[in-house]
């Protein structure tokens, strides 16, 4: 069965980007630009994987990522952003890894990939 | 010849002239001889004279019939021509009275100058022995066996005649002997002039026979009765009279000798002096030298057994009596002179005594001065004082009270030293005995008592309660104003009891010494000195001493008072100069060891003070500087002088912040300056300028490194900022660049997405070098992982095959082994890009570019070496230093971001040497394990 990804970022040409990125993948990605929007799909589904911008206008990343873990899902949190500068911070701990967005699309794919490999 | 063979042979002539029956005077048996003459030769007269030697004289010792002239008639051998004649020839001679010239001294013999005289002289062997006269005045001639007859007889009668005067004589010298041993024997045992005049006054009267004795001593113009024998008091009519009175004043008068026999032709004695009447007397003077000290009078001879028939005294008498009264004289002269000498034996002893005295005191007042002047508080001294006065072996009084000046009116008891009432002062005294034979000298034993006196002993607590005016009190005005040592004595308080009662009244005593203490100028205390326990007066001497004390301790006090305010003065001196002392260092110290260059000048600009710290600013030494003008030392301060003036006459300070100057040979400097009047010691005037000059360079850089900082923390926060917002639409253009070439787009279309792609990720690379340098992060991701150094390297190297075959570079590539390390990969690999690019930028076309990577136990590296173009050494410095390139493109922040991530995140080292010939060559090390803290 496909990997279920939540993508969560508000710029739309990124949100774009990754989502046929990640699409052409074989993954079943749903995008959202909110992180409220975000919460509220989890409540709802179940993903395998989050990827969440963390510079965003009504919620930062780091507490989706930490409202997420509230919730007692199970669900692997990718930070995937601009900004390099939220790697030490504490809150990043909540999420599994941290990207730095780049051009070369090969670091998101080999890392989302190796962490749906892990499970369990 | 001996005494008593003389006498032997008188008595035979006694035996001779008893066969004559004549008696034992030879007076008497010159008239039995006489008688016997006469009547043998029919002789009308008969005269027997004796001859004295010394006066040349023949004297009528016998005659027949009795001639009263017996014992006076004299004829002088010298006057007679007759005798004179008769005596050389040495024979008898037949004389007639009328033929005799009428100055012929035999002439006078009879008064009728009718008869004849043979005259028979008589001599011995040794010289005329006398003279026999036989006298007829009838016959005018002898017959001529009548005269032979004679001769024969005469020489033995010449004999017999010379032995009867050598009898006298001998009579008369034992007389006169046993009389003088009698009178020595007297004297010699008299003990005292009166026993002497009394004894001596009892042998006379029994040497002399006489009724009456009597001495008279002289006394300026008189005589005073003395002693008498023989009378008594009441037969003294007179007991005084004067010079010339009577026989006894006559004697003094004349300082001779008399004799009154009751003639007519003598001195005659009054009869008013002793009633019975004087029929015969010897009178003679007791002589001292001139000196007439008194007259002995002896009168009426008793019924005598002596040879003289007469009963009165005769020369002979008055001869011994004068011979006597002379040896009394002169024994009363030794006796008065022995008194004399015994009362001043005495005086002297006593004197000599008192001497001792006074030596002994004097040697004591001497130890105790030395005590006193052997401390040095007025406390000690107060106490060495009163206890030389009362120790008994200083001066040895009983109690010794001391008042203090207190103000201009009172004086207040300060010390009171002295056995109490009740004490047991001899043990006392035994014990301070025994304590005193500790020690060698008085002086120490004293300062040693001072020190034991109980200040609060039952006398000193009476002592204190003491206080008395001064002015009221009469006795202690005069001590003080007169500056006099008072011995009060019992008679003066009886006298004046109200003037003493004071002291009466404390002392308990009637006799006792005040004295002052006196000061240079002033007195500043009383002793009160008394003898409580033994009662014992003060002598003369005591007196004395007590006051060359007074003198003594005055000076005490004034030495101590001079040595209390030497010592004051020396310690304020002292404090001062230690004072000054710690001021001056601690100037010196700021002065010195501040940071701040202090320049003074006078107002001629001349510089009169130069530190430390203004010869390191302006480099020049404090001796090239000090007396120069300030213009000509310091001529980059020039624009200074204007304010100098102006502050030598505002006198107000002048500050100059950040004043500029340029150091010769060397960079800028920043200074703050100060000017600042120097004020005289009065702060009346200006003396001068004081410059306070502080280097601030090294603040100012620092304000601007600060600031300039601050600048690059803006900056860089603007940069992180317009990085991240560059980064979003960079993935994105990239992004989606990437992806159309993923989509097999036309050859066209790919070179030209390849070219976007590769901008976009150079783009990237920059943003990301920007972010580290703004953020001093790697920018980069990547955690530390162990991984293969030479995957990476191979990685590297493998991305720029193209490049390296464009400038046709030799790529040599020594990578030996796995070499396994901890390490951020990315971080690594951004590293090793830089260097390769950097490389191929310096390498020449053909060049050689040489990757080798190495391990040792610790650590783990790589090298890049490449030929062509090399760092010259002042870039060499530069190199590593953000934003530094000599590159028109580029940030220049590579090498800065690679030092960063080798020595920051990997604790390793990067090196680089460049050198013409030889290339350039970066070295990489880093230690295998360990990265730092969030590795």
């Amino acid at each position: 069965m496909a990997k279920k990804i939540l993508i969560v970022e508000d710029e739309d040409n990124v949100r774009l980007l990754y989502e046929e990125t990640l699409k052409d993948e074989g993954y079943d990605v749903t995008a959202v630009s909110y992180g409220k929007d975000a919460l509220d799909m989890l409540s709802k589904e179940d993903f395998d994987l989050v990827t969440l911008d963390i510079e965003m206008p009504d919620m930062n990343g780091l507490e989706v990522a930490g409202k997420i873990r509230e919730m007692g899902k199970n669900v692997r949190i990718v930070f995937v952003t601009a900004y390099s500068n939220y790697r030490d911070d504490l809150s990043s701990w909540a999420a599994d890894d941290y990207i730095v967005k780049s051009s070369d699309l090969n670091i998101i794919k080999e890392q989302i990939k190796n962490l749906l490999s892990e499970r369990g | 010849m001996s005494a008593s063979k003389e006498l032997d042979e008188s008595t035979i002539t006694l035996k001779i002239l008893e066969f004559f029956g004549g008696g034992d005077s030879i007076y008497q048996r010159s008239d039995v001889l006489a008688k016997t003459l006469s009547k043998e030769f029919k002789m009308n007269r008969t005269f027997i004279f004796s001859f004295e030697e010394t006066r040349h004289l023949f004297r009528m010792i016998g005659s027949y019939p009795t001639d009263e002239r017996k014992g006076k008639f004299k004829l002088k051998l010298d006057e007679s021509d007759v005798l004179k004649e008769c005596f050389e020839r040495k024979d008898i001679k037949n004389v007639s009275l009328q033929n005799l010239s009428p100055s012929e001294p035999i002439s006078k013999i009879v008064e009728e100058q009718r008869g004849s005289m043979i005259l028979i002289p008589m001599i011995n062997s040794s010289g005329i022995i006398g003279l026999t006269i036989l006298l007829s005045q009838d016959k005018e001639d002898m017959s001529e066996e009548s005269i032979e007859e004679l001769k024969e007889l005469f020489y033995g009668i010449s004999h017999i005649m010379e032995m009867m005067i050598e009898h006298k004589m001998l009579i008369d010298a034992n007389k006169k002997l046993s009389a003088s041993e009698k009178l020595a024997k007297t004297i010699s045992e008299a003990k005292g002039i009166d026993e002497l005049y009394k004894e001596s006054l009892k042998i006379l009267k029994e040497i002399f026979e006489a009724e009456i004795a009597m001495i008279w001593l002289h006394e300026g113009d008189r005589l005073r009765f003395a002693f008498k024998e023989g009378i008594d008091e009441k037969g003294i009519m007179q007991k005084e009279i004067l010079d010339g009175h009577g026989l006894i004043g006559i004697a003094a008068q004349n300082k001779s000798s008399l004799l009154y026999t009751g003639k007519d032709t003598e001195v005659q004695p009054t009869q008013d002096i002793i009633t019975p009447k004087v029929k015969s007397a010897i009178v003679a003077p007791l002589l001292d030298g001139d000196r007439v000290i008194g007259v002995i009078l002896l009168a009426n001879k008793a019924e005598s057994s002596d040879y003289r028939p007469y009963k009165h005294f005769d020369s002979f008498d008055e001869a011994l009596l004068n011979d006597m009264a002379n040896r009394i004289s002169l024994n009363v002269k030794i006796e008065k002179l022995y008194e004399e000498l015994k009362k001043e034996n005495t005086r002297l002893k006593r004197l000599r005594k008192e001497e001792e005295e006074r030596v002994n005191q004097l040697s004591i007042l001497n130890e105790v001065n030395e005590a006193m002047r052997s401390v040095y508080s007025s406390t000690e001294l107060m106490k060495v004082m009163l206890t030389g006065i009362t120790a008994g072996k200083g001066l040895g009084y009983n109690r010794a009270l001391l008042l203090l000046k207190e103000n201009d009116t009172h004086f207040r008891g300060t010390m009171w030293v002295g056995p109490a009432e009740g004490e047991d002062v001899t043990h006392i005294w035994t014990e301070v005995d025994m304590e005193s034979g500790k020690f060698k000298r008085l002086s120490d034993f004293l300062r040693s008592e001072a020190s034991r006196v109980n200040m609060d002993s039952p006398l000193n607590l009476r002592a204190r309660e003491l206080q008395l005016d001064y002015e009221k009190n009469e006795v202690i005005k005069r001590a003080v104003e007169n500056k006099e040592v008072i011995h009060v004595k019992p008679e003066m308080v009886k006298r004046e009891s109200g003037k003493y009662s004071y002291f009466v009244n404390i002392l308990h005593i009637d006799e006792f010494v005040i004295f002052p203490l006196v000061a240079r100028y002033d007195t500043v205390g009383l002793v009160v000195v008394d003898n409580y326990i033994t009662r014992q007066p003060f002598t003369n001497i005591n007196v004395e001493i007590l006051r060359l004390f007074s003198t003594q301790a005055g000076l005490a006090i004034e030495a101590i008072r001079n040595y209390d305010s030497l010592k004051s003065k020396k310690a304020q001196l002292e404090s001062r100069n230690e004072y000054i002392r710690y001021l001056k260092e601690f100037n010196e110290n700021i002065v010195e060891g501040v940071n701040i260059a202090i320049i003074v000048l006078d107002e001629t600009h001349m510089i009169k003070f130069w530190n430390k710290e203004a010869e390191r600013i302006f480099n020049k030494k404090r001796s090239s500087t000090l007396n120069a003008k300030f213009e000509e030392a310091l001529p980059s301060l020039s624009d200074i002088t204007p304010l100098v003036d102006k502050v030598l006459t505002l006198k107000e300070p002048i500050e100059l912040n950040e004043y500029s100057i340029q150091r010769r040979d060397e960079d800028r400097i920043f200074l703050d300056v100060k000017v600042t009047p120097l004020w005289n010691k009065n702060r009346t005037d200006i003396s001068g300028i004081i410059l306070i000059i502080a280097d601030i360079t090294n603040e100012k850089k620092l304000q601007e490194e600060f600031r300039r900082q601050e600048k690059l923390a803006v900056l860089g926060e603007m940069t992180a900022r317009v990085a991240h917002e560059i980064r979003n639409p960079l993935s994105v253009i990239g992004g989606f660049a990437n992806r159309l070439l993923e989509k097999n787009s036309c050859p066209d279309n790919k070179k030209y997405l390849e070219i976007i792609s590769s901008e976009v990720k150079r783009l990237e690379r920059v943003v990301n070098e920007a972010l580290m340098v703004a953020k001093g992060g790697t920018a980069v991701g990547g955690k530390f992982e162990y991984v293969d150094l030479n995957d990476v390297i191979k990685y590297v190297i493998n991305l720029y095959t193209d490049k390296f075959e464009e400038r046709s570079v030799r790529p040599e590539i020594i990578l030996e082994g796995k070499k396994m390390t901890l390490m951020n990969a990315e971080a690594i690999k951004e590293c090793i890009i830089n260097l390769v690019q950097n490389s191929l930028e310096a390498v020449e076309i053909g060049g050689v570019i040489r990757v080798e990577s190495f391990e040792d136990e610790r650590n783990v590296g790589f090298s890049i070496w490449n030929t062509g173009k090399i760092i010259s050494p002042e870039v060499e410095e530069k190199i590593f230093a953000p934003f530094y390139t000599t590159k028109v493109y580029g940030t220049g922040l590579g090498l800065s971001i690679v030092r960063r991530i080798i020595e920051d995140e990997h604790n390793g080292k990067i090196e680089v040497e460049s050198k013409v010939g030889r290339g350039t060559k970066f070295v990489i090390k880093f230690p295998k394990k360990g990265g730092p803290e969030n590795g």
